[in-house]
C-alpha cells in the first residue's frame, strides 16, 4: 500500500532544506566586507529561508500545543505561520525583482500590509481566545473561514506572481544554464500555487457542506504541498549544478550553431572567398566547437565588411577589396546582393553571445529561404 | 612545407606563453622579437582596408592601424593579422616620423595606407599572387594564435578591445595619432 507523505514530512523537509540554505547564505553575507555592499538578493534569500525555518519549526502538532500554553494565546502558531509565509513570499518576490532590475509594484507592498493587518485583527478578535485547534482545513466559524481564505488567497497569488517573475527571467537569461535554473525553479511555486488555490477552493466548500469532506482529497492536496516542499531548494542550488545539467544541451546547440554558421560562410565564400581555408577533420571540430564558432563569426564579419566597403565606395584595385582573411575578386553579381542584405540585419556592435545568436538566426532563415 | 606548418614553426619559435595572452602583451612580445616597439591605433580606415602597418624609418617603432569602426571582435582579429605580417617580416610602407606627422596634418594618412600595399620604399607593386600569399601567412598566424588562446582558456581576451596602456595612449595623442 502506498502511504501518502504526511504534513509532518513536509515541515521536516522544508525546515531542513531552509536551514541548510539559510546557513549557507549566512556564510555568504558574513563574507561580505561592508553592510552597504552586501548583495541584496542574498540578504533577501537569507530572510526568506529564516522565515521558512521558523514556520517549519512551529508547524508540528507538539509545537502548536506548547506555544499556545507558553504564550497563553490559543492558535498563535496559525497566525505566525501565515504571517511568516506571506512575508517570506513578499521578500522572495522583491529579491526576484532586484534580479529583474525592476521595481516591486506598489500594489505588492500594499497587499502585504493589508494582509497582515486583516489577519492580525481577525486573529485577536475571536480566534486567539477560541478552542485550540491543530487542523487548518476545517473552519469552525465564519471568522476562521475568512482568516484562512485571506491567507490562502494572498499566498496563492504571491506564488503565482513569483512564477511570472521567473518566467521573465527564463526569457531574459543569456546562458542556457541560467534559463534551466529558472525553468526548474518554477516547479515549486507551481505546486505551491496549486496547493493554496486548492485549499482556497476546498475550505469554503467543506465549511458549507461538511459531508463533502473526503480524506482522499486531503491527501492529494497534502501531497502537492510535499512536492512543493521537496522542489523549492532547487532555486538555491549553486550555478555549477545548472552548468553541469546544461552541458549536453549547450554542446548540441553549439553543434547546430556551427552548422548554421558554416552554411553562411559558404554563401559568403561564393562572393568573397577565404584566403585560408583549412579543412579540419570533423573530430577536431567536434572537440573545439567554441573555437570554430568564433572563427566562423570572424570570417562572416570579415566578408560582411568587404561587401560593405564595395557597396559604399568604388574600389579600384587588382583585387577589388582585400580584408583580413577574405578577398573580393570581382564585383558581386546581383544574385549575391541578397546575402549582403541578409547580413545587414545583424547589429555587429552587440556582445559576442548575441552576435552568435543573431548570425545563427539569419543563417537559418537564409537556408530556409534557399530551400524554398 | 605548407603555409600552416611554416607559421606553426614561427609561432613555436616565438615561445610565447598563451595562458597570459592579451593583445597588448602579445604585441609587445612580437615587437621584442622583431626588434621594434609596436603600437595600435584606432583609425577611420579607407573603404576596403581593415588594418595597416606603417614602419618608422628613423626609430624602432611600428604602428598598426585598425578600423576603429569595425566590431570589437574584428578589431582584435585585425591586430593579430597585422602582427602576423610583422612576425613574417613582410614588406610594408616605411616612413619617417616627420613624414607620418605631415601626412596626418594634411589628411594624407589614408593615402599612405593605400600605398602601404606597395613593396617598401622601392614603390614596386606587389603582384596579386604575392599579396595573397602574404595575406594567407598573416591570416594563418592570426588563426593559430586564436587556437592557442582558446586552448589556454583565455578567449575573453579575444573579445574585448580595451587598452590598458595609458602611457602609450598619451604618447599617441601627443603625436596626433589618436583621433
Amino acid at each position: 500500500m502506498i502511504t501518502i507523505p504526511t504534513q509532518e514530512l513536509f515541515y521536516m523537509t522544508a525546515g531542513i532544506s531552509a536551514l541548510i540554505v539559510a546557513l549557507w547564505k549566512t556564510h555568504k553575507i558574513y563574507r561580505d566586507t561592508s553592510w552597504e555592499n552586501r548583495n541584496k538578493v542574498i540578504v533577501r534569500t537569507w530572510i526568506f529561508c529564516t522565515l521558512i525555518v521558523v514556520t517549519a519549526l512551529i508547524s508540528s502538532s507538539e509545537s502548536y500545543v506548547s506555544m499556545s500554553e507558553w504564550t497563553g494565546i490559543n492558535n498563535i502558531n496559525w497566525l505566525v505561520t501565515y504571517l511568516f509565509t506571506s512575508l517570506a513570499l513578499y521578500i522572495m518576490s522583491d529579491g526576484l525583482n532586484i534580479i529583474l532590475n525592476a521595481r516591486t509594484p506598489k500594489a505588492v507592498h500594499a497587499a502585504i500590509v493589508l494582509e497582515w493587518a486583516i489577519l492580525i485583527s481577525l486573529f485577536f478578535t475571536g480566534i486567539s481566545d477560541s478552542h485550540l485547534a491543530i487542523d487548518h482545513v476545517i473552519a469552525k466559524n465564519m471568522r476562521e473561514l475568512l482568516f484562512m481564505e485571506i491567507a490562502y488567497f494572498y499566498i496563492a497569488v504571491m506564488c503565482f506572481y513569483t512564477i511570472t517573475q521567473m518566467t521573465q527571467l527564463i526569457y531574459s537569461g543569456r546562458e542556457l544554464s541560467t534559463r534551466i535554473r529558472w525553468q526548474l525553479s518554477t516547479v515549486s511555486p507551481v505546486f505551491a500555487t496549486l496547493f493554496f488555490t486548492a485549499r482556497f477552493v476546498y475550505v469554503p466548500i467543506i465549511y458549507l457542506w461538511p459531508e463533502w469532506d473526503n480524506m482522499v482529497v486531503h491527501d492529494a492536496i497534502g501531497f502537492v504541498f510535499v512536492l512543493a516542499s521537496i522542489t523549492w531548494p532547487i532555486f538555491y542550488l549553486p550555478n555549477s549544478v545548472f552548468t553541469f545539467i546544461s552541458h549536453p544541451f549547450v554542446y548540441i546547440n553549439n553543434l547546430i550553431t556551427l552548422q548554421d554558421l558554416n552554411f553562411l560562410q559558404r554563401e559568403i565564400d561564393k562572393v568573397c572567398p577565404r584566403i585560408v581555408r583549412q579543412h579540419e577533420p570533423l573530430l577536431k571540430q567536434l572537440l573545439k566547437l567554441d573555437m570554430y564558432i568564433y572563427r566562423a563569426i570572424i570570417s562572416i564579419l570579415d566578408g560582411k565588411q568587404i561587401l560593405n566597403s564595395y557597396r559604399n565606395d568604388d574600389l579600384s584595385s587588382d583585387l577589388i577589396a582585400l580584408g583580413n582573411g577574405r578577398f573580393l575578386q570581382s564585383a558581386p553579381q546581383p544574385l549575391h546582393g541578397h546575402i549582403y542584405e541578409t547580413l545587414q540585419a545583424v547589429d555587429d556592435s552587440n556582445d559576442y553571445p548575441f552576435l552568435v545568436a543573431q548570425y545563427r538566426a539569419i543563417a537559418r532563415a537564409y537556408r530556409k529561404e534557399a530551400k524554398a | 612545407m605548407d603555409t600552416i606548418t611554416r607559421m606553426q614553426r614561427k609561432l613555436s619559435e616565438l615561445d610565447f606563453d598563451f595562458s597570459t595572452f592579451t593583445i597588448e602583451s602579445f604585441a609587445q612580445f612580437v615587437g621584442q622579437h622583431a626588434g621594434t616597439n609596436i603600437q595600435f591605433i584606432g583609425w577611420d580606415m579607407p573603404p576596403g582596408l581593415f588594418g595597416a602597418w606603417v614602419s618608422l624609418k628613423d626609430s624602432p617603432r611600428d604602428y598598426v592601424f585598425y578600423n576603429k569602426t569595425s566590431p570589437p571582435l574584428l578589431q582584435i582579429h585585425t591586430k593579430l593579422h597585422e602582427l602576423g605580417h610583422i612576425l613574417n617580416g613582410h614588406a610594408t610602407l616605411s616612413v619617417t616620423l616627420d613624414e607620418l606627422r605631415e601626412s596626418i596634418k594634411t589628411n594624407q594618412l589614408n593615402y599612405l595606407f593605400k600605398n602601404s600595399l606597395l613593396r617598401g620604399e622601392s614603390g614596386e607593386q606587389t603582384t596579386t599572387a604575392e599579396r595573397l600569399q602574404m595575406e594567407a601567412e598573416a591570416e594563418t598566424v592570426a588563426e593559430l594564435v586564436q587556437t592557442e588562446v582558446f586552448g589556454n582558456e583565455a578567449m575573453m581576451h579575444l573579445l574585448t578591445t580595451e587598452s590598458s596602456y595609458e602611457e602609450a595612449d598619451a604618447y599617441l595623442s601627443h603625436l596626433g595619432l589618436k583621433q
